[in-house]
């Protein structure tokens, strides 16, 4: 998938603009493409952490992502 | 329309992001976003904060990243192991304590015959019967302490 020089600042601004424990799961999962089980392995954290951490995490990504482009 | 409807169509949309959804949910996810939307306009930026961030660049050379997804995996299967692992220790012990609640009475009785026949004083008696229930008490501690050490090493790597 090709994006934009634009828009992959814009992502890494919005990324930054997010809790760092939000960053490193959705990063794991995303672009790591780490299972849950070996994310809360490497994190240290029970499972129902890191989903807690995934759906919230999306969800501040997705306001970030939405406040950087207004 | 319900704005229970809504919040379920928020629920779903993560799900079927982070865990995959059950063909029914999927199948109501579907024709929801086709009427609403609001929670089209909500499925189309999930979408697009996916796709960008699978294209982010993670700046690490090719093979630590690599390396990395090897320790993580071999991690995961450690924990596994170390986990069916103590299912069975918990299961050994409780067997070994049941069996220890119900042999009392008869060791109780093998103990002040040793001291009755071999003339032993009553102290020596009761420090015998509190060894025989306190060494296996100590042996597994002895065991879990070293299993947790050999977890703590394997995560040190």
């Amino acid at each position: 998938m090709l994006v934009s020089r634009e828009n992959e600042q814009s992502v890494q601004l919005s990324l930054l603009k997010i809790p760092a424990y939000y960053r490193e799961v959705l990063l794991l999962r995303f672009s790591e493409e780490l299972g849950l089980e070996e994310i809360a392995t490497v994190m240290a954290t029970p499972i129902s952490t890191v989903k807690s951490r995934l759906y919230r995490g999306l969800a501040a990504l997705k306001t970030a992502m939405t406040e950087g482009a207004a | 329309m319900n704005d229970n409807l809504h919040v379920r169509a928020q629920r779903l949309l993560a799900e079927s992001v982070l865990e995959g959804l059950r063909p029914s949910d999927e199948t109501w996810l579907r024709e929801h976003l086709a009427e609403c939307p609001a929670c089209a306009q909500e499925a189309s930026a999930t979408q697009n904060a996916l796709r960008a961030l699978r294209a982010v660049p993670v700046h690490v050379p090719r093979d630590l990243a690599a390396r990395t997804q090897l320790r993580v995996r071999l991690r995961a299967q450690e924990a596994s192991a170390v986990s069916n692992g103590s299912f069975w220790l918990w299961v050994v012990t409780a067997a070994s304590w049941l069996l220890g609640v119900f042999s009392a009475p008869l060791v109780w009785r093998g103990f002040a015959w040793l001291g009755s026949n071999f003339g032993l004083p009553k102290l020596a008696i009761e420090m015998g019967f509190v060894l025989w229930w306190a060494v296996p008490a100590l042996v597994a501690v002895g065991a879990v302490l070293h299993q947790r050490a050999l977890s703590t090493g394997a995560k040190g790597i």
